[in-house]
């Protein structure tokens, strides 16, 4: 199957196009992108074909993989259902619940797929973690304790207009995606507290401390601020703590790693199993028709939602409550 | 000096150890309901008022329930007080203790131990109390077994918000300052809960309490401020690890290896001695104390009413 890649603006571009390179079942059709000297050099590294409209690098696939700016999810999304190709969009979907359920919408009309890249439910030791839970061995789950800290990756995601938010937007979808998929439950209510005081310079969102109530009772908190100054040996890292009635079970998801020093810095190799690609594979098989664990356009509204009420808690310092 | 120790459970075991390496104390009694005869060679009262007889300085060690009674009575009979925390489980009788203390001449400590930790020390010493913090505090430990397991009912203990995370709400006042708003969850039996914080210089604090957590005792504290981060877990600062290829007993209940000449309770009540030796303040107030667990149980009614309290200003500060 032959994918596209539209816009390189994503910090996890790499990760994406070395899938889709990888991936037995895909082919890099060509790239993208409206910053045509970004789109070329990333084309050029990866020595395939860069596409200056968007229509021609809609004509070569029939799929595509959007990895833009946030803000430019929507008009890249729409356009690809438009053309009948089927869409893996980097998360979040929308910056907007409004946004992502039109997305949603289109892709039913068109019957085409419309899939969330939450590529924590291919991660090896959360799949374990699903596994764990769900055969009861730490009877009921009560709670949920995640950290989902970075680095701060300025560029666009220090603009909001492009990024819609900071790290609240940037980072609660994963470990809320990957809390509703451990349990199959819905996010009902949702607490948070934001601020703007640990990267310099930046009046976007950097702290978040996010607590989350699911329909079934399980209550959640969640950490995903910009906290990892630039000295931190990586750009941070996705924890998550489910605590049972008789147990509970921790997730490090990117612990597998080794460790290397040397006279200036600290560096970490990881050794576990690369997520985006069996990210890939449940892409094509969603597209074949097979049953996958991918997240569909609907997780992706589900997580949108639970971004909205959080930045609007944050400002009201009320709980919101998700109908 | 003389001080006698009232109630010998978990944490009265260990302050008679801290006392015992005081050239200047003499224990002349412990008070316990369910011993008697001696232990350590000390004379153990079944008699509150007879204990009370024994000394110029009491160390409540009591369950938090019967804190205000034996309070109310060592005041009353003039004897200077070491308190166990958490000074009480309501707020009725927290403000009834406060008001006997304003009105007597004793000097009272509470037992927020944590301010003692080196590493929680570390932590204070090194942040920047001029800049606003990101943290997150967590402790975490199997379900405590203590006598009759009063600790485990709420209505006794206030649950793992007031027995366990009191010591880290107090870290983070103590910290990062006053509170202006909590927000909690628990489940139903208040042995595991998740608090927010926010305080009046802008910090933000997330606390995670757990008596459900069978992966040995943790206390962990993460903070980030701008352009630093302070991380430090107990599982990971491990000096000395003895494995034993017999299965091991648990403790009743689990508290942090410490490996220090001076431990943490030895130096809370080393301070308050010397408080009342050279007749100059203690170093953690009864009004301190309650500020901390004040916020803890508006944490309990912020989990019960599912909605952020706010508080314009703490207690008359």
């Amino acid at each position: 199957m032959k994918v596209s890649i539209l816009s390189t603006a994503h910090v996890h571009f790499e990760a994406f196009a070395s899938a889709v390179k990888s991936c037995a079942g895909t082919e890099l059709a060509g790239i993208y992108d409206d910053d045509a000297h970004r789109g070329k050099k990333k084309a050029a590294d990866l020595q395939t074909v860069f596409f200056e409209n968007i229509h021609d690098a809609l004509a070569v696939c029939e799929a595509v993989v959007v990895c833009s700016e946030n803000a430019k999810h929507e008009e890249l999304v729409l356009a690809a259902i438009e053309a009948n190709k089927h869409v893996l969009c980097e998360k979040p979907l929308a910056i907007s619940t409004v946004s992502a359920e039109r997305m949603a919408k289109k892709a039913v009309e068109q019957d085409v797929v419309l899939a969330t890249a939450f590529p924590l439910r291919f991660n090896t030791p959360a799949m374990e973690m699903k596994r764990v839970i769900e055969q009861k061995q730490i009877g009921e789950v009560l709670a949920f304790h995640g950290v989902n800290p970075g680095q701060c990756p300025k560029g666009w995601f220090i603009d909001k207009k492009l990024s819609g938010g900071g790290a609240l937007m940037d980072h609660i979808v994963h470990l809320a995606d990957l809390m509703r998929w451990l349990t199959g439950a819905e996010v009902s209510k949702v607490y948070a507290e934001a601020d703007s005081f640990l990267v310099p310079c930046i009046t976007i969102d950097d702290v978040g401390h996010v607590q989350l109530e699911f329909n079934n009772g399980i209550i959640a908190d969640i950490d995903p601020s910009w906290s990892r100054p630039e000295g931190f040996p990586t750009w941070g890292g996705i924890e998550l703590r489910a605590t049972g009635t008789q147990g509970s079970v921790d997730l490090r998801a990117y612990a597998q790693k080794v460790t290397q020093y040397n006279n200036t810095k600290t560096l970490h190799h990881d050794y576990g199993d690369f997520e985006y690609l069996y990210m890939m594979n449940a892409f094509v098989e969603t597209i074949g028709n097979q049953q996958t664990e991918l997240a569909n356009a609907w997780d992706g509204v589900a997580a949108t939602k639970i971004v909205d009420a959080a930045y609007q808690s944050a400002k009201e310092h009320e709980v919101v409550t998700i109908a | 000096m003389k001080v006698v120790i009232l109630g010998y459970g978990f944490i009265g075991n260990i302050h008679l150890s801290a006392y015992q390496k005081m050239n200047d104390v003499e224990v002349a009694g412990i008070y316990s309901t369910t011993k008697t005869g001696r232990i350590e060679g000390i004379p153990v009262y079944n008699d509150l008022d007879e204990c009370l007889e024994q000394a110029d300085v009491v160390d409540i060690c009591l369950p938090t329930f019967m804190h205000r009674e034996v309070f109310e009575k060592a005041v009353a009979k003039d004897k200077h007080i070491f308190l166990e925390k958490p000074m009480a489980h309501t707020e009725e009788d927290c403000r009834f203790m406060l008001e006997q203390e304003q009105r007597s001449d004793v000097k009272v400590m509470v037992g927020q131990v944590l301010r003692y930790f080196p590493e929680y020390r570390q932590l204070k010493k090194n942040i920047d109390p001029e800049k606003p913090a990101s943290s997150l505090l967590s402790r975490r430990s199997q379900l405590p077994v203590s006598a009759k397991n009063w600790s485990l009912e709420r209505k006794n203990s206030g649950g793992v918000i007031l027995d366990l995370l009191l010591h880290d709400i107090d870290f983070a006042r103590w910290a990062f300052g006053p509170v202006t708003r909590i927000f909690a969850q628990s489940d139903t039996e208040h042995y595991y809960a998740l608090l927010t914080l926010r305080h009046e210089n802008g910090s933000i604090t997330r606390l995670e309490g757990s008596w459900r957590y069978d992966g040995g005792f943790v206390q962990e504290a993460e903070i980030a401020q701008e352009n630093e981060l302070f991380t430090y877990n107990s599982q990971d600062v491990l000096p000395l690890q003895v494995h034993k290829n017999i299965s091991a007993s648990k403790d009743s209940t689990e508290i942090p290896a410490v490996l220090l000449r001076d431990d943490p309770w030895y130096l809370e009540l080393r301070e308050f001695i010397d408080a009342i030796r050279n007749d100059r303040p203690v170093p953690i107030t009864l009004k301190d104390a309650y500020e901390s667990t004040r916020v803890a149980l508006l944490a309990m009614q912020s989990a019960d009413e599912k909605r952020p309290i706010s508080l314009v200003k703490e207690l008359n500060t």
